[in-house]
């Protein structure tokens, strides 16, 4: 007797279904049902922060921030900032836009949109991220960071990193940037600047997070993602 | 993630890096942010931003009588056999098991009796599972628990609840075996069996006198020895009750009827002369139950 299992083509065949996975898989390139909700805001928007009840968008052609009310998307404001604005973070009481353009960092208050300050960092200021205390600015095409004081716009340090650092983030005692002329992320004590190590990551990384426990970081040129452990900066896949 | 290329966003499980979703968006989606409850994106060409919110997850939904053998409307299902559930919102997407029998599956899980099923297949309308092996016979509760909430429905556990397993809608599934190697499958070992052609999509022959076919079904009762459900089986463990075939009006005895693997069961048989050709009746009784009505077997 023959014990072969014939029914890859049946309906019923667990290999069949294995089979079907593509098939099913197409199906659901529409994605599974999310809602969604579009609103208009200024020109080329290209960067996003929540202040805890608002969405704050930067407007890199249009020179200004919108402000949504992030619970009915509806417009609150538009504020003036500076040149090409990409970054934006806010610090538990103010707004803080990377100017790509002029090379400065605006602060507004975020209740009101007044602004508080403008101050100047290093060329082509693309991401910023707050530590709890200070304002940390990877500039694009000074391959360096600029730690501002949050409350006062006053300049703490400069950093020397990689290539082209275009993406930040804090973990809850170090920065991270994304190099991505470098292909690599480095790691960066907070509280001093100092370097504490450089991780491979894949091509053109652009964007960098953090989970609560490990850095995502975007690789642009590989179309992928690598997640790295913060603590030891260990890849964990990609 | 923000895919600016690609005019969607992707969500990746953080713990493990699956890919949960990907959702479309507006043009150049350039950054894009979290608060508290909801996704927003800078959709850079479009001057515009996407908000994505979470849809609350739907309570799930078993149809009347949607718990029956697979490939079958019948209302008893036995221990240990292959089973599919009909409903809505069984399950958030479909997921496929790697083999391993898991009791819970992209979010859903499934209980017979109090016992927990091993799920092969999830879908918001279908779950394909393997009934947990039980002593109890009789009316008992199915629950379907997802994270919308659960379904509660009824099935009646049996010692036979058989079922074909069928190519479409009808064709049930077999192969016919080729001791000379001309077959079109399996190295030339087998063809599979159904109407002459490739009329369900794929090379399929009729059945003629002489030829020694291997049908598949599930349900068909104990075995000797005894397999469990909720692993893997390989081997040949036959029926304790007879299998009677009858094909047209005609009485085959399959000369081999049993589990050949996890829950499948597999009947052997010579066709004898005198069936006629094309498509002819099928049914299996085992147990005083019968298969399914509608099944036919292509002859020539």
């Amino acid at each position: 007797m023959s014990h072969r299992c014939a029914l890859v083509f049946s309906r019923s065949c667990p290999a069949r279904g294995v089979a079907l996975l593509a098939l099913v898989l197409a199906v659901l390139v529409a994605p599974r049902l999310k809602a969604s909700v579009t609103y208009p805001v200024g020109n080329s928007p290209a960067g996003i922060a929540f202040d805890g009840a608002n969405i704050w968008v930067t407007n890199y052609y249009g020179n200004n921030v919108t402000k949504l009310l992030a619970s009915t998307g509806a417009a609150v404001g538009t504020y003036p900032v500076g040149t090409n604005p990409l970054g934006v973070a806010f610090d538990g009481a103010n707004i803080w836009v990377a100017n790509a353009g002029s090379n400065s960092m605006t602060k507004l208050l975020a209740s009101t949109g007044a602004l508080l300050g403008t101050y100047p960092v290093g060329s082509s200021p693309r991401a910023v991220a707050f530590d709890g205390t200070s304002i940390w600015v990877a500039n694009g095409y000074g391959n360096n960071l600029t730690k501002l004081l949050a409350s006062t716009g006053a300049a703490v340090g400069t950093y020397t990193v990689g290539s082209g650092p275009v993406g930040v983030a804090f973990d809850g005692a170090n920065i991270w940037v994304a190099n991505y002329g470098s292909n690599n992320v480095m790691k960066l004590l907070a509280s001093t600047g100092a370097l504490l190590g450089t991780y491979p990551v894949g091509s053109d990384p652009h964007a960098v997070a953090f989970d609560g426990a490990n850095i995502w970081v975007a690789n642009y040129g590989s179309k992928n993602v690598t997640k790295l452990l913060a603590s030891t900066g260990a890849a964990v896949g990609t | 993630m923000a895919n600016v290329n690609d005019n969607t966003v992707t969500e990746l499980l953080a713990s493990t890096g699956a890919t949960v979703g990907t959702y479309p968006v507006g043009s150049e989606p350039y950054a894009a942010a979290f608060d508290g409850g909801n996704i927003w994106v800078a959709n850079f060409e479009d001057d515009t931003v996407t908000k994505i919110s979470p849809t609350s997850p739907q309570a799930p939904y078993i149809s009347p009588g949607g718990v029956v053998p697979l490939d079958s409307t019948a209302s008893t299902i036995q221990p240990g056999e292959w089973v599919s559930i009909w409903g809505n919102n069984l399950a958030s997407g479909t997921t496929i098991w790697n083999g391993n029998f898991p009791i819970s599956l992209g979010g859903t899980s499934v209980e017979i009796n109090g016992k927990a099923a091993y799920l092969w297949f999830v879908s918001a309308g279908q779950i394909n599972l393997q009934a947990p092996d039980d002593t109890a016979t009789g009316t008992v509760l199915v629950v379907v628990t997802t994270a919308g909430g659960s379904a509660t429905s009824t099935v009646t556990l049996g010692q036979f609840g058989p079922s074909f397993s069928l190519l479409d809608t009808s064709h049930v599934a077999g192969i016919i075996l080729r001791s000379n190697g001309s077959g079109a499958y399996g190295g030339g070992t087998y063809d599979i069996l159904g109407p002459t052609g490739t009329s369900l999509g794929y090379q399929t022959v009729a059945a003629k006198q002489g030829d020694v076919v291997e049908l598949f079904g599930v349900g068909f009762g104990p075995t000797s020895p005894p397999v469990q459900a909720g692993q893997p089986f390989s081997g040949a463990a036959a029926t304790t009750n007879g299998v009677r075939l009858v094909i047209g009006v005609t009485s085959v005895i399959p000369s081999f009827a049993g589990l050949v693997s996890a829950g499948l069961y597999q009947l052997n048989v010579t066709i004898p002369a005198g069936l006629g050709t094309g498509d002819q009746a099928l049914v299996a009784i085992v147990g005083g139950v019968q298969t399914q009505s509608g099944v036919v077997i292509s002859l020539q």
